[in-house]
């Protein structure tokens, strides 16, 4: 049976430097939003996989004004309509996030494809070779300050 | 007495170099080249409703050895530039190349000022006989590009132009 929102929330809650903010599904697409430190990725992926979600999609950020920079990650459920965002920020100048992959496989590709953009490394990934942008790349475009 | 026989009936002569034009001109053996949206008309254009085969070009072939010309349908992005280049070289004399569709003339419409990721002409990689404007250009502008294709190689074309009403 699928967890309900209310616990999701409470173990979110639970882990520190959390923030949870439920958000209006028809607004905004999902029902909660989960704001972590960096190192909580990895046990709100094995959390949220246990309890039957999968991931849709993953995406960078760039806070340039905010020196930050963001990783989102979109969390689904195949059977009940629940949709989760976890989000977490890094420094602008040394951005790491742990990886998930080896959690959801899935997240390989996707964090491959944001450490092209953003930059954004993802530690303990097996393989942060550049999958859209050439083998010889060393520039990540979707960078605010990126210019060609 | 047997009736002598009028060999201009049996026996024509011509010079080698049309002989092979025209044979070279009526089997256009294409390689398998769709990289985008291109590559969608170019299958409709081997379909029946278009029918390349009548030309002699329905042969798509897979490797480049075997194929005389390279129709670059779509999009050449960075990362693929070497892999296009690559099967170019690896095409055996005598090789023509198609570029079709705005994409391969010319970036098409992914050509701003700060882009850094689309080759902007696959005539930046290497030389092309044959370019097809359009964005997917149309089936019938992919034949009529062959059609140019076998008037360049033989001199002489197919059927006349059709004029617009």
């Amino acid at each position: 049976m699928p967890a309900t929102l209310e616990q999701i929330r409470e173990h979110f809650s639970g882990m520190d430097g959390a923030v949870t903010t439920p958000a209006d599904h028809a607004a905004k697409g999902y029902d909660l939003d989960v704001a972590l430190a960096a190192g909580g990725v990895v046990a709100a992926a094995e959390y949220l996989g246990g309890i039957g979600f999968s991931l849709d999609t993953m995406t960078g950020v760039d806070w340039i004004a905010q020196n930050e920079m963001e990783v989102v990650y979109d969390y689904f459920h195949p059977a009940s309509p629940l949709r989760i965002v976890v989000r977490t920020r890094v420094p602008r100048d040394n951005p790491e996030v742990p990886t998930v992959s080896g959690v959801f496989p899935g997240a390989n590709w996707h964090e491959r494809e944001t450490h092209d953009f953003f930059g954004i490394r993802f530690a303990g990934h097996p393989n942060l070779t550049p999958l859209l942008l050439p083998e010889d790349a060393d520039y990540h475009p979707l960078r605010k300050d990126f210019v060609a | 007495m047997e009736t002598p026989v009028d060999t201009s009936q049996i026996v024509k002569f011509a010079k080698l170099d049309e002989l092979l034009a025209l044979s070279r001109a009526n089997s256009l053996w294409p390689l398998t080249f769709g990289l985008a949206c291109c590559a969608i008309e170019m299958m409709a254009a081997g379909g029946p409703r278009f029918d390349i085969s009548r030309f002699g070009a329905e042969v798509f072939r897979p490797s480049p050895r075997q194929a005389d010309v390279m129709i670059v349908a779509g999009t050449i992005n960075r990362k693929m530039a070497m892999a296009v280049k690559t099967l170019y070289d690896q095409m055996l004399e005598p090789k023509w190349v198609i570029a079709m569709g705005n994409c391969a003339i010319s970036g098409g419409p992914f050509v701003f000022p700060g882009q850094y990721a689309v080759i902007e002409g696959v005539d930046k990689l290497f030389p092309v006989d044959i370019f097809i404007p359009g964005c997917p250009p149309r089936p019938e502008a992919l034949i009529e590009g062959i059609l140019k294709l076998e008037e360049k190689l033989t001199g002489k074309r197919r059927w006349p132009v059709v004029k617009p009403e």
